[in-house]
């Protein structure tokens, strides 16, 4: 908080700026598929004076100039120029896609895709979307209605959400935020409650799905979420906004900027506070959200550019799943959770999460000459924070205020530790920590080796050590804890913060190269790529191992994977396009399968990487008033990490990695968007997946050194369906003009082929599918009216999710037998509503 | 391309006409009702043998008990299902003979004598000794009739003693007395009682010094017989019966205390010795104790969260016959004397993705706890 002060304070002295207007400047800016782009920026060539878009693609400027030349622009979009002379309208200027602006934003640009260009199927959300249809959902829900994604709210704790692409979890989508890699560097996952904030301040979100655009060497099977913070604003200005909604839901926030100055500064701040308690009982929720950009233009051929951002958070959870008869019997039905409890008839959060992770970087882009350009990202990020959950006697915290489905007795543990006195406490509360520190580098060179064909090479520099121990926090009114764990001090009296259980570092270093040739000409657009990568990993236990001990730190054990990629795109007219890539790669194992028993003597150095094989063909339809695309894929994931250990005849422990724990993702994606006119528009998309696991394992032997047979190990899992995703997806949405400045929109989404989520390595007799999830729809709508308060446009959303209260499972888990009756289950959220307004100014 | 427009729009159409998508799935499982089980001990009280039309508070026998108690249960816990438990005692009545008609006799030289065995020493030191002269002096008695018996006994050293021998269902049976000792040892300048009243108040204080060296059980019955002073120089002896509670000892009303087991089976209530038992942490203690050589990696999994893992396919699932294996360690630490037969009920904690509870079933046989499904 204390660095946020410092940032406001920086903003207050540089916001200076006075404009004496003379000539007005009026149009609207729209996109290839005339969709209003707000935010796009309108500059007059020569000076820094602007102007950006409103929510409706309009945009309104005065100059002192009488007259001269302005330039439109936006993210992805081809810069148009237009001369005036005197007050002008410039009526509607549809801009088209384009790879050259991309430059705009210094590093993220390399792995933004070009529409009829880069030849990977891609969805992008815009700024406006987000505000007009997110709400209080999750962040990624947003994606909820694009292709290939499977976005659920998990438990329905703040931040909780998580996001499947392509039936791939978020081990295998890469998430890219202003792109820099934001993967967890030990296991792959993506934490969204790390980002919670980041809605606010995304200028678009974008999807690459398969291989994707990306040009980092970053391995990522399912495709690739591209997040673009919003970053320089062209106009001094800002807006403030607040909401409202079910369960307590609230949210007040602020964004200023300076406009880009005369002196080449540029600073935009926006902060934002959310509280609620949750739709699921005993979430309860505080976050904050805070996001600061600085650039300066040095000179015609730098640039440079800071930005901060971090959502910290606290959150209660429903961490774990009920049967669904829980469910049926509960007096909360579907908001039911198992995982809070009362003391003294406050909520007790059993279960929770809280997390800071802050990202800093700095980025510079420079214009080295006419053709070559390098843009590099120095970042540094650091997390701290981590889960609560229960310690000690784990029969107390089932003990409840009446029947199983009221909240835990609190009280009664806290009257038994009390009783215990000096032998200490039966049952208390700890949390598991992941605190982390990451550095890193991107960097990417572009030339131009002729007209037609460009060279771009990237470095990828990253370093990493997380920290996991456990911690007391809250000993629940007893002395003391007893721990035993930690062999420097077997048996400690643990209060409030002391370590528990276990205390270890993973230290992860990565080191990647990427090399792309490019081609473009009028109509044909290629790249073929190459990436390597080099994965580290080394453990230092403190726990475990004495502090003499050289066993307490590993070597270190290095793992290299690679991508090859290549891909066209053919325009075969300005309507029609086509384009195909393909690729394979190999991606390093992570840091729990080299260090599969979590100690510094059974390591798994040979553990095997996991080999990827993807194809797709895509069609593109851009007509007048109708866009779509279509595209197929097929992804081969083999060799999924398997291992299993064994002991040898003279007592020490190996590890058999094996092989072929293949599955196959296939599947066509469908979208369009339909916009017969200024105030109506229709989009949709059908995707359907068929993924499974593509063979069994059977009768492979596990030999010690001795080629003794120690394991037979069988794997029945072909033709099982993958599951935690639903694999056919539909959406469809109308938006409507009802009135002026009056939108309505409705959203439907269809979900079918749903199983619940099962281990595949746990099949090792034939069984059946695992239970599938009844299909569902869910409806929403959103209503948003824009209006002047004196000079500042106002902007009123209400939003409603799942108008018709449906009762669907977004989330399930696989229990024995794969019946109704065992399987453990989240249910979707049924009705709530947000509404929201905004003031700019 | 407008044609895909309508199939889409159609075909949304279709699916939201499902809206309900839980139906079925809610109406199958709602139709399963959840079962209420309980747990509870109790006494019978008056109106639970009026309920069962038992005027005089006590079952004529334990067989008796488990044939009726299930309709008290029945009637008492309406709701209660499958798995529940009820630790029953109630009353049976059990009625001890004392005497209809006394004779007194003291053993004479004569009678030694009359006898090759007995004849040296003039004393008995085989109880056999004394029920032959009882069938010799009395060859066809009446049923219940006591003979207040004076003679002498050697066992180490010779004492005279004053027992009674009550004759019931065609057999001589031994009943305690005093001798004269005792009862000066009880405060009585002769060797009698003067009244039924003192006899009811210094016999249980004196027994329980008597038998304090003796291996005597909560509910042994002892016939004890005394006599008293009825006035005008006549003595007589008379029968009556001590129960002993584990601590002191009272004159029996004819009443013994049972206590059944009664278990619902899902319809009915039935005898049934299952116990309920939580797993506690100290229990988890003693399996990984015993198991984590066997099971390094289960062991040292529960031990972190105090949850059994029971995803198959885990590297630390706990397989049945594992949890089978450990919870022998934990019963015959906790009831080491069980009887075969004994059954058991285990709730623990598991982890199957959700933490949750479960339920195992174990019985004693063969000397080990085995599953009992």
């Amino acid at each position: 908080m204390r660095n946020f002060k410092n940032w406001l304070v920086v903003v207050m002295l540089i916001s200076t700026s006075v404009i004496f207007a003379q000539t007005k400047l009026t149009g609207k800016v729209v996109d290839e598929t005339n969709q209003p782009l707000p935010g796009a920026t309108v500059v007059l060539q020569g000076t820094q004076a602007g102007a950006s878009t409103d929510f409706d693609g309009n945009f309104t400027f005065e100059t002192s100039s009488t007259n001269g030349t302005i330039l439109v622009s936006f993210v992805g979009y081809e810069t148009k120029s237009f001369t005036f002379n005197g007050n002008k309208n410039f009526g509607t200027i549809a801009l088209k896609p384009s790879a050259e602006s991309l430059d705009e934003i210094v590093i993220t640009a390399t792995s933004f895709a070009v529409d009829r260009k880069t030849p990977v199927a891609v969805s992008t959300v815009k700024a406006d979307v987000i505000e007009n249809k997110l709400g209080s959902q999750e962040f990624p829900e947003i994606l909820k209605s694009t292709p290939g994604v499977y976005a659920t709210k998990s438990g329905g704790g703040f931040g909780d959400g998580r996001l499947n692409l392509r039936g791939f979890n978020s081990e295998n989508v890469a998430v890219l935020i202003n792109g820099v890699p934001v993967n967890d560097m030990e296991n792959g996952r993506v934490y969204w409650s790390n980002w919670a904030g980041l809605s606010d301040v995304t200028s678009a979100m974008q999807v690459q799905r398969g291989l994707g655009a990306i040009k980092v060497a970053v391995p990522a099977i399912g495709g690739t979420v591209n997040i673009l913070s919003k970053t320089t604003d062209i106009e001094k200005g800002g807006s403030i906004n607040t909401s409202v909604g079910n369960d307590g839901y609230q949210k007040y926030g602020a964004t200023v900027s300076t406009g880009l100055l005369d002196n080449g500064f540029a600073a935009t701040v926006s902060a934002s506070k959310t509280k609620g308690d949750g739709y699921i009982d005993g979430t309860q929720f505080e976050g904050y959200n805070y996001f600061v950009n600085i650039s300066k233009q040095l000179g015609d051929d730098h640039k440079l550019s800071l930005t901060s951002f971090g959502a910290p958070q606290r959150h209660g959870q429903r961490q774990n799943q009920s049967l669904i008869s829980r469910y049926r019997d509960a007096e909360s039905g579907i908001k039911f959770n198992p995982d809070w409890g009362l003391r003294d008839g406050n909520v007790v959060n059993v279960e929770d999460n809280f997390y800071h992770k802050s990202q800093t970087s700095l980025n510079h882009y420079w214009t080295i000459n006419e053709k070559s350009d390098l843009s590099t990202a120095l970042y540094a990020s650091w997390g701290s924070g981590g889960g609560g959950g229960t310690a000690g006697d784990a029969s107390l915290f089932q003990q409840r205020i009446g029947g199983d489905d009221q909240p835990i007795d609190i009280d009664n543990i806290v009257d038994i530790n009390r009783a215990n006195g000096s032998l200490g406490a039966a049952a208390y509360l700890r949390a598991s920590r992941n605190d982390h520190s990451w550095f890193g580098m991107l960097s990417t060179y572009k030339t131009e080796l002729n007209d037609n064909l460009s060279f771009v090479a990237g470095l990828d520099l990253r370093t990493y050590v997380g920290e996991h121990f456990r911690e007391v926090t809250d000993l629940l009114g007893a002395d003391y804890a007893l721990g035993t764990s930690d062999v420097n001090n077997p048996n400690k009296a643990l209060q409030v913060g002391d370590k528990m259980s276990y205390n270890n570092d993973g230290e992860v270093g990565w080191q990647g190269l990427f090399a792309q040739l490019e081609y473009d000409n009028e109509d044909i657009a290629g790249f073929v790529s190459a990436a390597y990568s080099n994965t580290s990993y080394r453990r230092v236990d403190y726990f475990q191992y004495l502090d003499s001990d050289p066993l307490r730190e590993t070597d270190k054990y290095n793992f290299a994977g690679y991508m090859i990629k290549g891909g066209a795109n053919y325009n075969l007219s300005d309507q029609h396009n086509v384009f195909a890539n393909i690729g394979y790669f190999e991606k390093a194992p992570g840091f729990d399968a080299v260090f599969p028993n979590f100690n510094n003597e059974e390591i798994n150095d040979q553990a095997e990487n996991q080999k990827i094989f993807s194809a797709e063909l895509g069609y593109g339809f851009r007509g007048e008033s109708f866009a779509a695309n279509v595209n197929i894929y097929r992804t081969e994931w083999k060799d999924r990490t398997l291992s299993r250990s064994f002991q040898n005849p003279d007592g020490t422990l190996g590890f058999a990695n094996l092989q072929g724990v293949n599955a196959l993702h296939q599947g066509i994606e469908v979208d369009f968007t339909y916009r017969p006119n200024d105030k109506f528009s229709a989009y949709g998309m059908l995707s359907i997946g068929d993924w499974a696991w593509s063979n069994n394992i059977e009768n492979v032997n596990i030999l010690d050194e001795d080629q003794n047979v120690v394991q037979t190990v069988n794997l029945v899992i072909d033709g099982l369906k993958v599951s935690d995703a639903a694999q056919t997806t539909a959406a469809l949405g109308f938006d409507y003009e009802v009135l002026d400045k009056t939108n309505f929109t409705v959203d439907f989404n269809y979900f079918a082929d749903l199983f619940a989520s099962y281990d595949p390595v746990s099949r090792s007799t034939a069984g059946p599918q695992a239970w599938e999830a009844p299909d569902y729809t869910t409806f929403d709508m959103s209503i948003r009216h824009s209006f002047k308060i004196g000079d500042l446009d106002t902007t009123l959303i209400g939003r409603m999710n799942n108008v018709f209260d449906t009762q669907y499972i977004a989330d399930a888990r696989d229990g024995a037998g794969s019946i109704d009756e065992t399987v453990l289950v989240w249910y979707g959220f049924g009705r709530t509503f947000n509404i929201s307004a905004r003031i700019n100014f | 391309m407008k044609k895909l427009i309508y199939l889409f729009m159609a075909s949304m159409l279709v699916f939201t006409t499902a809206c309900d998508p839980m139906e079925d799935i809610h109406d199958a499982l709602d139709a399963q009702e959840s079962v209420i089980s309980g747990e509870v001990e109790f006494a019978m009280s008056d109106d639970d043998y009026d309920f069962l039309d038992l005027g005089y508070g006590t079952f004529n026998s334990e067989e008796d008990a488990k044939a009726m108690i299930p309709d008290l249960l029945a009637d008492k816990y309406p709701v209660w299902g499958e798995g529940s438990l009820a630790n029953v005692s109630f009353q049976i009545y059990a009625p001890k003979r004392d005497e209809r008609s006394l004779e007194i006799y003291t053993v004479s030289t004569a009678d030694y004598d009359s006898y090759d065995d007995t004849s040296r020493y003039n004393n008995f030191d085989d109880m056999d000794q004394v029920y032959r002269l009882l069938d010799d002096l009395y060859p066809s008695p009446a049923d219940r009739l006591l003979v207040s018996l004076t003679y002498k006994f050697y066992s180490g050293s010779v004492s005279t003693l004053n027992d009674g021998f009550l004759f019931v269902n065609g057999e001589w049976n031994f009943v305690q007395g005093f001798t004269s000792d005792e009862y000066e040892a009880m405060g009585e300048g002769y060797p009698n009682f003067s009244s039924e009243d003192e006899a009811d108040a210094k016999i249980p204080v004196f027994l329980k010094d008597k038998f304090k060296y003796s291996d005597k059980s909560a509910g042994d019955i002892e016939a004890i017989m005394y006599k008293l002073y009825v006035g005008g120089g006549v003595t007589e002896s008379y029968v009556k019966y001590f129960i002993f509670d584990g601590a002191n000892w009272s004159a029996y009303n004819n009443e013994v205390t049972g206590t059944v087991k009664f278990g619902h089976d899902g319809n009915v209530w039935v005898p049934d010795n299952t116990i309920k038992y939580t797993l506690t942490g100290a229990d988890i203690t003693t399996m990984t104790d015993a198991l984590g050589a066997t099971y390094p990696g289960p062991t040292s999994n529960v031990a972190a969260y105090g949850s059994f893992d029971r995803r198959e396919g885990s590297s630390n699932y706990w397989s049945d016959d594992m949890l089978v294996e450990g919870f022998n360690f934990v019963l015959d630490n906790l009831n080491p004397s069980a009887q075969e037969g004994q059954k058991y009920v285990i709730t623990y904690i598991v982890y199957t993705g959700a933490t949750g509870n479960e339920d195992m079933k174990l019985i004693k046989s063969g000397g080990s706890w085995i599953l009992n499904n």
